[in-house]
């Protein structure tokens, strides 16, 4: 069959060489469709790009400083919300360099156009972080990362969030007193709980992780007592999921330090990621488990012995009792130590 | 509780003295500080019905007078020093305090106290046990080995036992910014975790006695956390060094507990057996566990960036590290009847080097194109001594040492990661991403895949085609081998047995969830939408759909959905509203085989297929279904004056588990057909509505009423007794063991359902 497919193939066969062409034709209009309307959107893209920055007014001359007395005197209500902040005092009070000392200007960019036009929204080129300023994100977040890249935020310009186009006000308001961290949103109190503002702010666009806090079995999020951050760096991390620490495991350990080990008898699922076996955001299954027990052990543990058979919760039958492998712990009735044991008969971790 | 009234006090205290300078101006001034806070003080009257530690299962709703917030700030006049203090919930269970002071850009001091209470079951768990450290004794025993003595023996001893946990968590941090460019950090931090949680303990050979007797795990960590840090950011780069210790100590190591049924005598009088007889009541005496080992933890950390040529920059980091654990090893058994096997060490000389390290560029040098590459590689060196345990090992305390020649595995595994990402800002209001990633992970000892790759690439588009619109839409497909994958590999674990034997005992077909061949779809959107400025719009829709296309054994399919809307309504400058819906399913499903051979018989385990093995071959899906629901209003009723709010959340929660197959041939009665579990179900409601009137600028009465209510429906849980023995009647059933009546519970999971309403009435001062 293949030699005759073959022989169909040779380019003397006319009948050969029209199916090519036709083919020819059609992978012509493929590559049309899948090239030709990218290409065109792109050039359209560019032209508009060239005509938006045609249309843009001629730039004055360049900038010059002019001082915090002058920004205060037409932006009083803001100097002075932005006095009672931490920047603020340090600006304002307790400049360290010559670019602290420009306080508003460090940020907002030099004055001198903005005044001399009279001041005023979009007036002299000045920096501004408002939602629909036009600025992108990279502009807006230029005059935080030249102070903000280090520490926490070294790896921000290669973190999810820079790369998603997000800016550094998405989450933090620097004009007035709020949360801790100068969060966008604050925290609530009341004597039934603490909202904290960190979880708000993240779960503005993390809407699922934000449900899931609200499982039955959860992690105490909800109450206020733990935040995103004590896990994740949002300003980015080496670690996958911009988790602070190298593994998932080691995450784990900040708080669960007693799992740490190491352990004789290992189990090795366990050592590899918590987050095989567990949640961590908040599940409806009891101890942030992803899957029902048994069946969760069940996934790897079905080759021999008890866990091959498929145990009822409860028998239908009246004379039949509850399955231990089912019920309570399920496997973890006997299975204790599924952690880990360092008990040298703990091999199949029942001590 | 000592400090509880010293809290008091102290708190007290604060209010009176707060409360009478209240009616002064906003801001007190004494010498060159100037002095403001606040404080709330109330009392809290509730009704409730039904079980509480579900409702205060991470906080205390106490019944009294409580302080919800107290701030104090202080600083100089000069605006160059600063004090701020501020708890929550003072002198309560679920209380914290921070203090935090400082001079301005140079240094910054900071102590935290917290405490998490972790209630597990405080309403009606139960133990015949007298537990004093990590010593559980019995202060007598059944009268009989049958289930009616047992019972009966139970149901007269048994004591309330609340199984809870407290943490407390002390941390003191210091940051010291000598110049803008240098900045140290160090902070030490003791964590303390104790009281009990229920865990099973258990007697007995396997397979024939299943008798549980569920304990209350004595828990007493403490740990100590210990970061040393420095950093020094020039132009255009950074460098920084940082130190962890992790100190773990576990100050109950061991557990022994009375196995209540050996009913030759209690204590002294109790002789030890090496034979198990459930039946006659004999056996061991005590058993004994080694809990969670003391171990430490340390690492340093060198990460830095650079500003290179054509706008790239670099960023990179590497760590390395030890975890040691060295606890002596406690004898096979406490069983004095039984002959201790012989071991190859007293303990473990656990030494694990986890080492991490990254190098990560990003460049911008065209305008609109972004490139990122990284490259990663952790390392989880196991160095820990290989233990010989050249008789085997004393199961459950009873009988002899196995036989089998045991060589403990130290389990290791490195994983590398490699990543392309560009993006494009194909307009103003578009940015379009490729990205592709490579993991590799290879494993050593006792995993059935020694190496697996994984490869991921999409699109990401980020679309804000005006100020107010914002579209973010991402898909990843990612697909994994694990083309080596050999049951045989496990065969490290036990000496004289071969890989061979290994996958002659089992199933051909079976892949582990974790290690099997994988491909996975992501598919990620989300909107915010603001079509008046007083109205925002958001939704999201979260897909992972995980598939194992060569587990025929095993788990076969995940699939997890989980779309999200919401708005925030300002309509007036007064009122404001908002809502969120979130509905997530999570659906996953399984095949295996049992162990009997089924109607129609089957091959030996090594042959045996889910295709020449149709009838003892079983399925099994679960379904997780959750909706979440917020909405609430902010009001200001009368501006300055009069401000509401009302806020309601709730959640629903159910899990089924449906499973079949496993067909029994006639008349064989040792074969269970797979059946469906109940389905799990719970609820979750909450409501808020509270009230604050300014009664002067620094005074406000506040008035706030809350309801909270859960209900569950666990079938694995409900039917929890003390005693298990009564809740049906045991008998002789297939594959049901009838010693299951001998078996003894806490009771304890039964998280009950509830209804709890709580007012409170206060005031918030402001000085």
């Amino acid at each position: 069959m293949k030699m005759g497919r073959l022989a169909h193939r040779l380019p003397f066969d006319l009948n050969a060489i029209s199916r090519r062409k036709s083919s020819l034709n059609s992978r012509l209009a493929g590559n049309v469709t899948r090239f030709f309307f990218p290409l065109l959107f792109f050039l359209l893209a560019q032209a508009q790009s060239a005509l938006t920055a045609e249309k843009e007014a001629p730039k004055p001359g360049p900038a010059s400083y002019v001082g915090n007395e002058v920004c205060q005197a037409c932006h009083a209500p803001q100097f002075d919300k932005f006095a009672t902040t931490v920047m603020g005092k340090i600006f304002l009070h307790n400049p360290r360099n010559e670019a602290e000392k420009r306080a508003c200007e460090n940020c907002h960019g030099p004055g001198s156009n903005h005044v001399a036009g009279g001041g005023g929204k979009g007036v002299g080129g000045m920096i501004t972080f408002r939602k629909n300023s036009g600025e992108s994100a990279d502009e807006q977040n230029a005059p935080c990362l030249t102070c903000h890249q280090r520490g926490v935020q070294t790896y921000w310009k290669a973190s999810t969030h820079a790369n998603r186009g997000l800016a550094c006000v998405n989450c933090h308001t620097l004009m007035e007193k709020t949360s801790g961290k100068q969060l966008t949103k604050l925290t609530d109190v009341t004597p039934f709980g603490v909202n904290r503002a960190e979880i708000e702010v993240c779960g503005q666009c993390h809407l699922q992780r934000k449900a899931q806090l609200m499982r039955s079995s959860h992690m105490p999020l909800r109450e206020g007592k733990i935040v995103c951050s004590d896990c994740h760096n949002p300003h980015g991390s080496p670690n996958p999921a911009q988790l602070k620490q190298t593994s998932v495991n080691e995450n784990c350990y900040t708080c669960h330090a007693e799992r740490r080990g190491p352990f004789l008898w290992e189990h090795p699922p366990v050592l590899e990621a918590c987050s095989n076996c567990h949640e961590p955001h908040g599940s409806v299954n009891d101890r942030l488990l992803k899957v029902t027990d048994p069946r969760l052990c069940t996934q790897c543990h079905i080759h021999t012995r008890h866990p091959a058979t498929p145990r009822p919760l409860k028998s239908l039958s009246p004379t039949i009792g509850p399955s231990v492998f089912a019920f309570n712990r399920s496997c973890t009735n006997c299975h204790s130590q599924v952690h880990g044991s360092n008990h040298p008969s703990g091999k199949f971790y029942t001590r | 509780m000592k400090w509880k009234k010293a809290a008091l006090v102290f708190t007290l205290s604060v209010t009176g003295v707060l409360s009478l300078i209240a009616p002064s101006p906003a801001q007190v001034e004494i010498g060159n500080y100037t002095i403001s806070g606040s404080v709330d003080v109330g009392g809290m009257p509730s009704h409730r019905s039904g079980n509480t530690s579900k409702l205060e299962e991470y906080r205390d709703l106490p019944e009294t007078i409580v302080v919800p917030q107290l701030e104090l700030f202080i600083d100089s006049k000069k605006k160059d020093f600063y004090l701020e203090f501020d708890s929550l919930k003072t002198g309560r269970d679920d209380q914290s305090y921070r203090l935090r002071a400082g001079r301005y850009g140079l240094l910054d001091l900071e102590f935290v106290w917290d405490q998490i209470p972790h209630l597990f079951n405080v309403d009606n768990a139960r133990t015949p046990f007298n537990m004093n450290g990590g010593s559980y004794t019995l202060s007598s025993k059944p009268s009989g080995t049958t289930g009616a003595n047992i019972r009966d023996w139970v149901n007269a001893n048994a004591a309330p036992v609340d199984l809870k946990l407290y943490n407390g968590l002390a941390r003191f941090n210091a940051r010291y910014t000598p110049t803008p460019g240098w900045t140290f950090t160090g902070s030490y931090g003791s964590q303390n975790t104790a009281g009990r949680r229920a865990f099973g303990a258990y007697f007995g050979p396997s397979p024939g006695s299943y008798n549980i007797t569920e304990l209350a795990e004595p828990i007493d960590y403490q740990t100590h956390n210990i970061e040393i840090g420095g950093e020094y950011a020039g132009e255009g780069w950074s460098l920084g060094l940082k130190y962890n210790a992790s100190l773990f100590h576990n100050n109950t190591s061991t557990l022994t507990w009375d196995n209540p049924l050996n009913i030759s005598g209690v204590g002294g009088a109790c002789v030890d057996s090496a034979t198990y007889d459930q039946g006659l009541g004999t056996g061991p005496c005590r058993g004994r566990f080694d809990l969670y080992p003391s171990n430490q933890a340390h690492s340093f950390t060198l990460n830095g960036s650079a500003s290179l040529p054509f706008k790239t920059n670099f960023i990179g980091a590497f760590s390395y590290g030890w975890r040691l654990q060295n606890d002596q090893f406690l004898p096979f058994t406490v069983n004095s009847a039984v002959t201790q096997p012989s071991i190859s060490r007293r303990n473990l000389d656990g030494d694990v080097r986890p080492m991490m390290a990254n190098i990560t560029f990003v460049n911008n040098f065209f305008r609109d194109l972004g490139l990122k590459t990284f490259y990663r590689y952790y390392d989880f060196d196991n160095r820990s001594k290989r233990v010989l345990l050249p008789d085997g090992i004393i199961v459950n305390d009873q009988g002899s040492a196995s036989g089998n020649e045991y060589l403990s595995f130290p389990y290791s595994y490195a994983k590398q990661n490699l990543g392309f990402d560009a993006s494009y800002n194909v307009t103003r209001w578009l940015t379009a991403k490729l990205g592709y990633g490579w993991e590799r992970m290879h494993r050593e000892y006792a995993r059935e895949v020694l190496n697996s790759n994984e490869h991921s690439f999409g699109p990401t588009f980020d679309i804000k085609p005006t100020a107010w619109t914002l579209f973010r839409i991402s898909y990843k497909r990612s697909l994994r081998d694990a083309h080596d994958y050999d049951a045989g590999r496990t065969a490290a674990v036990e000496i004289g047995e071969t890989p061979e034997d290994v996958r002659l005992a089992r199933l051909a077909e079976l892949r582990k969830v974790d290690e099997a061949a994988r491909q996975r779809d992501r598919f990620s959107f989300f909107t915010q939408v603001s079509p008046l400025q007083t109205l925002t719009l958001h939704g999201g829709f979260d897909f992972t759909n995980d598939r194992y296309p060569r587990s025929v054994i095993g788990t076969q399919k995940d699939i997890d959905y989980a779309p999200s809307i919401g708005f925030v309504y300002a309509p007036l400058e007064w009122l404001s509203v908002f809502g969120d819906y979130n509905w997530e399913r999570f659906d996953w499903r399984m095949q295996a085989i049992a162990r009997n051979t089924g109607a129609g018989g089957c091959p030996d385990l090594e042959d045996r297929t889910a295709e020449n093995c149709p009838a003892a071959t079983w399925r099994s899906r679960g379904n997780d279904e959750i909706h979440t629901v917020k909405i609430g209003t902010d009001v200001q009723v009368i501006k300055n004056l009069l401000n509401l709010r009302f806020q309601y959340g709730f959640s629903f929660g159910s899990s089924e588990l449906d499973s079949s197959g496993n067909t029994p041939a006639s008349g064989d009665t040792g074969v269970v057909r797979a059946s469906d579990y109940p389905t799990i179900v719970n609820r979750w409601h909450e409501f808020l509505a509270r009230a604050e009137y300014i009664v002067h600028k620094n005074v406000a009465l506040r008035v706030g009423y809350y309801f909270n209510s859960y209900s569950s429906k666990d079938a694995g849980v409900d039917i929890m007794r003390l005693w298990m023995g009564d809740v049906e009647t045991p008998a002789a059933g297939p594959n049901f063991n009838n010693s299951i009546g001998r078996s003894i519970f806490l009771g304890d999971r039964g998280k009950g359902s509830y209804q709890a309403h709580i007012g409170f009435l206060g005031l918030r001062l402001k000085f």
